[in-house]
């Protein structure tokens, strides 16, 4: 299915999951927080499923200041 | 004598705050931590590239640091309560610099929406830092939205001039009950004692220790002088004179 990930149109696995698609690409869980669809979600919550040309936004933490 | 800054029910114990940005090398970051004895810092929230994972800045941060995410890209109040909600779902803890800017060329912030993100941010129980372009009457609107400290800039993000605003600063420190967190433009330890001669009670520096050709050293330069400059002030500067005033008795001269 096709998803919008950080604004760029992806397919994905059908039933994916956000926890499993940062799993596919190896991504921490606990070092990142996701906006689906406008609602915060953070790692406990990643067992959310993600649907056909949902938007999600996967943020993490860099150096600012 | 106990001298203790205390923000949003934390104690901060240096008032030396650091930027974690511009630094050539992350690893140098928990070495700065470190040397200067630093207790809070700032991070910023980004979104990833899924294709390509990078370093983690929090590898580099000790677990013991307050961390101040802020809310750098946001251009209105409501992107930065967007940044805000989403850097506080990391779990860190509730501390948010406000930073609302719209101008590339000089950086300022936007008072105006900064107050109402501020608002909107205290309500929802986020320890608000607000960084301002320092005025008085933005500075008591953000008293009542609910910040916990008030962070002027000493001059524009990055130009290491220092303090540019100090008689603004100045008015500040005397009128407002809140801390007052120079942030922005400090760009030697000389500006940041001044700073803290003034009477503010805490200093931001980022730049001019990430980009510092030994940043270890430049930050515990900067702890130093931060405590040399909180200490004067605490004891009590004395009052210039446009004329001498001898220190040595006028009485007892050999004639």
């Amino acid at each position: 299915m096709n998803i919008f990930l950080n604004g760029e149109s992806v397919t994905i696995s059908e039933n994916s999951t956000i926890k499993s698609l940062l799993e596919e690409k190896n991504i921490q869980i606990n070092t990142v927080v996701a906006e689906l669809d406008g609602k915060i979600y953070n790692f406990e919550d990643f067992d959310t499923p993600l649907t056909e040309d949902c938007k999600l936004e996967i943020l993490s933490f860099v150096g600012g200041g | 004598m106990s001298d203790e800054l205390i923000i949003g029910g934390k104690k901060i114990s240096n008032r030396l705050f650091i930027g974690t940005g511009k630094f050539g090398d992350d690893a140098l970051i928990p070495k700065c931590i470190k040397e200067a004895s630093v207790s809070l810092v700032t991070v910023a929230l980004r979104r990833m590239d899924v294709n390509s994972i990078g370093d983690n800045i929090m590898k580099h941060i000790p677990k013991d640091c307050i961390l101040m995410p802020n809310t750098h890209g946001a251009r209105n109040a409501e992107e930065a309560v967007r940044i805000a909600r989403l850097s506080r779902a990391m779990g860190c803890g509730d501390f948010i610099k406000i930073e609302i800017i719209s101008d590339s060329k000089y950086l300022l912030p936007d008072n105006e929406e900064t107050i109402k993100a501020t608002e909107i941010l205290a309500k929802e129980g986020f320890v608000v830092m607000p960084y301002i372009n320092p005025d008085l009457y933005v500075a008591k609107k953000l008293v009542l939205a609910g910040a916990a400290s008030i962070m002027p800039l000493g001059a524009p993000i990055g130009t290491n001039k220092g303090l540019k605003t100090r008689e603004m600063v100045r008015i500040l420190c005397n009128e407002i009950n809140l801390p007052i967190v120079v942030d922005a433009g400090i760009g030697t330890p000389s500006q940041a004692c001044e700073c803290m001669e003034l009477g503010v009670s805490a200093v931001l520096v980022n730049t001019a220790i990430a980009t510092a050709k030994d940043p270890v050293q430049m930050a515990k330069a900067f702890s130093l002088a931060v405590l040399a400059g909180r200490c004067a002030y605490l004891s009590g500067i004395p009052s210039t004179s446009n004329f001498a005033v001898g220190t040595t008795p006028l009485t007892g001269f050999l004639r």
